[in-house]
């Protein structure tokens, strides 16, 4: 195995330490984990902890949602997403934005993940369209 | 908790609004015409991918916590930060009749100022070769309309055929005047009426090249009338490697419209050399290892990906086919670099052209040693074949000849005559750029030579003598090179009056 897939999975097993019941990370263990790693340096640490934190990074983004509308309220256009199940308020972090540049309608935003009805998106596709 | 976020994604691709979901990154590096792009977990290989300011990208390096893009068009309005989202689509160019007579860049869009293309469908730039069950072995002619080529190195229609040799030796006038003669014939037969006459349509792609190459060559095409069944897919050096990387599959994309639909098409690559140098640009910078020369390991696949696709196509699959003439450019005449040897390994067969021949005013400055055509002699006319059968050979043993006779004093009668039938030969295959010869005349032009009709004519004054020749064939001698062209024979009748014909015109050019 080369030193660097080494260093991916010594990062995905540091994760999955990191990981609390709740499947969200869990800051106290990242802290006990980073505090054995000063004490007890591993090879190539600094490599491991930047996948480490890559992998972090990326996990807390799969449970930050982040609402962008224009029209109506926000609390209101989460609540009725929470009432469809879309979004569960206790297990997501639910951030809600007003965004004027939508024109009217939302996004939302799921990691990498991007779900869209606005009208500007929707005069974005008419404009390519006539390009 | 993945599970939650898995529940909320089904149940917004369930809604009955009209959200759009694509899957999004930002751009952390860019680099002569690369990106480097975090996110786009979701992104596939070859998939579009959307910039700001209508960039498009494709993914090409699919990494673990990054995506590298090649860039399309112009990159100078992006910048690290920039949001790049996946389209869901692969690159794909329009293809069809509507790009006859037109200019296009890599990725189909015209750049000849005469509109927009009202093209029907699209093919996607990448595309898999046809297999072996709807192929065919290559038995119909392609002719090139010059006498040196169609002789002694016959292309047949689905053939690869490689034109190679040092800069400025004629390897461009070489594919401009085979596109020219299909213009020719595509024009002869359409007027004839024939109902299975099947034109040839041409695609010229040029990669890294001069824009004032480009555009002498279009001036030529028009001024012959070919233009109008060719299309060129221009990526000049001043394009981004990106472009010129990809220019090469889009046309090749447009050639296979004309075979999957039973059309016969003709694509020039030129040329491979620099698309090769571009690739090994885009590989280096995406961080890919790299091999001999610097180029990578894929290097080959480039371009056995890229021939593999032109072939000859079965009646069950529309009888089409598309023959490839890539140009690759050699160093000092050395065909023993990386890429002229792996080019010459995928290809049918190769027309060397040689930098000393071409000094020498022999033009076009075909090696006869060096060149050769592996499948295209089963597709010569019966004509044609009887008369150039012995071309090459003589050809050969005159330039051994030649060279040993330099220190013999006194040469036996057989060793002369065959010098003197060898440099007449020579001088018979001088031909001008961009004035293709009909195969007709080529066969009665031949047949005159292996018949003693140029043997009493002085060697310096050959070429004089053809091109008289040709004047008096195209003009009086139109039954018999007709009776040729439709028979495609010669007949003990035919060989008759082409000898009358011949006398005739011996008798006023002497």
């Amino acid at each position: 195995m080369s030193s660097s897939n080494k260093v991916f999975k010594v990062a995905q097993l540091l994760l999955n330490q990191s990981i609390g019941e709740n499947g969200r990370i869990d800051s106290e263990k990242v802290s006990a984990i980073l505090n054995e790693l000063r004490e007890n340096p591993p090879y190539k640490h600094i490599e491991i902890l930047k996948r480490f934190g890559f992998l972090v990074r990326r996990h807390m983004s799969s449970y930050q949602v982040r609402l962008e509308f224009k029209g109506g309220d926000g609390s209101e256009i989460t609540s009725s997403l929470c009432q469809k199940n879309l979004i569960n308020e206790n297990a997501s972090d639910v951030q809600a934005v007003d965004c004027p540049s939508l024109i009217a309608g939302f996004r939302v935003k799921i990691g990498d993940d991007v779900y869209e009805d606005s009208i500007a998106n929707r005069l974005n596709n008419v404009r390519k369209a006539l390009l | 908790m993945n599970s939650i976020t898995d529940l909320i994604r089904k149940e917004i691709e369930t809604l009955s609004v009209d959200a759009s979901r694509s899957n999004v990154g930002k751009v952390t590096m860019l680099a002569d015409g690369v990106a480097r792009v975090e996110g786009l977990s979701k992104v596939m290989y070859n998939e579009m991918v959307e910039f700001p300011n209508d960039v498009l990208g494709i993914a090409l390096n699919l990494e673990e916590d990054s995506v590298g893009c090649v860039l399309l068009g112009d990159t100078s309005s992006l910048k690290e930060g920039d949001d790049a989202k996946t389209t869901g689509k692969l690159l794909s160019v329009p293809v069809g009749m509507e790009l006859l007579g037109r200019v296009v860049d890599a990725a189909g869009r015209p750049i000849d100022g005469k509109g927009p293309i009202e093209a029907k469908e699209e093919y996607s730039v990448e595309r898999i070769a046809p297999g072996i069950i709807p192929r065919k072995s290559v038995d119909q002619p392609l002719q090139t309309g010059i006498m040196a080529v169609d002789s002694m190195i016959p292309i047949g229609r689905g053939q690869r055929e490689l034109i190679i040799g040092d800069r400025s030796t004629g390897k461009t006038t070489i594919a401009i005047d085979t596109i020219i003669n299909q213009a020719k014939i595509n024009k002869q037969g359409e007027q004839s009426g024939n109902k299975d006459f099947r034109p040839v349509y041409c695609i010229y792609v040029a990669v890294g090249q001069k824009n004032s190459n480009v555009a002498r060559t279009i001036k030529v095409l028009e001024e012959t009338g070919a233009m109008e069944y060719v299309t060129i897919v221009s990526a000049p050096a001043a394009d981004n490697p990106a472009n010129q990387y990809l220019a090469p599959y889009a046309g090749c994309a447009m050639g296979e419209w004309f075979m999957e639909n039973g059309r016969d098409a003709l694509i020039v690559y030129d040329d491979l050399s620099k698309h090769a140098v571009a690739y090994r640009q885009i590989s280096l910078i995406l961080k890919r290892p790299s091999g001999r020369e610097a180029y990578p390991g894929d290097v080959f696949y480039l371009h056995s990906r890229l021939l593999e696709r032109s072939a000859r196509l079965n009646e069950d699959n529309g009888n089409g086919s598309l023959t490839a003439l890539p140009i690759i450019e050699t160093q000092m005449g050395d065909v023993s670099g990386y890429i002229p040897t792996n080019v010459i390994s995928i290809t049918d067969g190769q027309i060397f052209l040689e930098t000393d021949l071409f000094n020498k005013g022999i033009r076009p400055a075909v090696s006869v040693g060096l060149s050769v055509s592996r499948v295209g002699s089963a597709a010569q006319i019966k004509a044609y074949k009887k008369v150039a059968g012995k071309v090459k050979l003589e050809l050969a043993q005159f330039r051994e000849l030649a060279a040993f006779s330099q220190f013999e004093s006194d040469l036996d009668a057989a060793t002369k005559a065959r010098l003197d039938r060898g440099a007449r030969i020579v001088e018979m295959f001088k031909q001008t750029a961009f004035n293709p010869i009909p195969v007709e005349v080529q066969t009665a032009i031949m047949w005159g030579m292996q018949n003693d009709f140029f043997d009493s004519i002085d060697v310096d004054k050959i070429s004089e003598a053809v091109s008289s020749l040709k004047d008096f064939l195209s003009a009086q001698g139109k039954e018999v090179c007709n009776e040729i062209y439709q028979s495609g024979k010669l007949e003990e009748s035919t060989e008759q009056n082409l000898r009358s014909a011949l006398e005739d015109w011996k008798r006023t050019f002497a």
